[in-house]
């Protein structure tokens, strides 16, 4: 559990680094490398508790396959930002593109998580049931 | 001695026969009336009302009222064929199509070559005249007509006479009568409408956050601008997917149980602003040439 756990702690220290902005302040290139680098360790931490699902569980989920595939497709497109470049349409989409992503997959996690409690709290609703 | 007659009197009358033969075949009739001036093959069955008129050469047969086929040979090659139909459809916005079903009388005059066809049924209808843009329906079935230089739908029709002498589009709808005479190129309009963009957003952990977009200079003024909104939505939201990520972590690893997961993160994405633009082109009709003839 050691993985999972080190990428918290790194996206802990990114959204440390993260600040809010108002209105007549730059854009500096370290605010889009720090959300691209939040969402590809976000990524590596969602693939690792998927992992950890399958592992036990046993299935698949499909929409959280395609979520990470989609997300590692668009990362491909965004690379790191320097004083001087300028602010492109697709540093804005992709970030957003892929934490979307990430949301998704969470959800989709959660209900197959929500749905194994229930069948869990049903076998056992019925074992009571037989026992009496 | 001379005389005045001649010497051999030739007395020779050629009387003149006249035999004409006519071959006709017909049955259960109410009204019919045909004229032809040349060769004719005629077989008709249980007409109701049936005119036609041939210069030369034909060929017709007609089976029922509602259902028949007429192939002429004439000048120029003609064929109609018309199923019972009882359905009719409209087309988009401007063209109308409809379907045509049991005409009892029609008369039809053309020098050029025509195809009409109706059909039967749900079915859409693909056009490709020359230049034209296709329309298509909800199909269950799919009809293509190529028409080199006419293409003539009509329906619901009572009495038709038309003439037609070049290109020739025309959609009619529930038309009791109608004669039309065209020249060239009697009515053109094209209708296009095409999407620039549509903008979509995302509910990002709660928040509306758009996609930002850039487009080519003649859009200009839909170009987006990045606001500092767009970027606090993603601190926010970057926290929240941490917080997420904790909470399935828990779940994931049978850990104490951290509590509902809330609505926070609602999955709904919508559509910030559409736009498109409509592109009409229409071609009057020119009546000096119909004047010249």
């Amino acid at each position: 559990m050691s993985l999972i756990e080190d990428k918290l702690e790194k996206l802990r220290d990114l959204l440390g680094k993260m600040r809010y902005v108002s209105e007549g302040e730059y854009v500096l290139a370290d605010h889009t490398n720090t959300f691209r680098e939040y969402a590809s360790v976000a990524l590596d931490a969602l693939k690792e508790l998927y992992e950890y699902y399958k592992a036990k569980f046993g299935e698949e989920l499909q929409v959280v396959e395609d979520n990470i595939q989609m997300a590692e497709n668009r990362l491909k497109f965004l690379e790191r930002v320097k004083y001087g470049d300028v602010v492109a349409t697709r540093d804005h989409n992709i970030i957003i593109d892929c934490l979307k992503s990430i949301e998704a997959s969470l959800i989709e996690i959660d209900k197959s998580l929500w749905l194994a409690s229930m069948e869990e709290l049903y076998r056992l609703y019925k074992e009571i049931l037989y026992a009496l | 001695m001379f005389s005045c007659l001649p010497a051999k009197l030739l007395d020779l009358t050629i009387v003149p026969a006249k035999y004409e033969v006519e071959v006709t075949d017909r049955f259960s009739s109410a009204d019919s009336a045909s004229k032809r001036p040349g060769k004719g093959l005629f077989d008709a069955g249980s007409l109701s009302d049936a005119k036609s008129v041939r210069p030369l050469k034909s060929l017709a047969e007609g089976i029922s009222s509602a259902d028949y086929m007429t192939k002429t040979l004439a000048m120029h090659l003609e064929l109609w064929e018309r199923p019972r139909i009882n359905d009719f459809m409209r087309k988009g916005k401007g063209v109308k199509a409809f379907d045509a079903l049991s005409s009892s009388d029609w008369i039809s005059k053309s020098n050029v070559i025509t195809c009409v066809d109706t059909f039967l049924g749900e079915f859409y209808i693909g056009r490709r005249p020359s230049k034209n843009v296709s329309d298509i329906f909800e199909t269950t079935e799919v009809v293509a007509k190529d028409a080199t230089k006419i293409l003539y739908d009509s329906g619901y029709l009572g009495d038709v006479a038309s003439k037609h002498a070049l290109k020739i589009l025309r959609d009619e709808q529930v038309l009791g009568d109608y004669a039309n005479k065209t020249g060239i190129k009697p009515f053109s309009e094209r209708f296009g409408l095409s999407e620039i963009v549509a903008k979509v957003g995302y509910t990002l952990t709660g928040e509306k956050v758009p996609r930002v977009y850039f487009l080519p200079d003649q859009y200009k003024y839909l170009w987006d601008v990045i606001e500092e909104e767009y970027h606090n939505i993603k601190v926010n939201a970057c926290k929240r997917l941490y917080n997420v990520l904790q909470w399935i972590r828990r779940r994931v690893l049978g850990l104490k149980y951290p509590g509902p997961l809330r609505d926070a993160i609602a999955m709904s994405d919508y559509v910030v602003r559409r736009v498109t633009i409509a592109r009409r082109e229409k071609l009057e009709y020119d009546f000096s040439l119909e004047k010249s003839k």
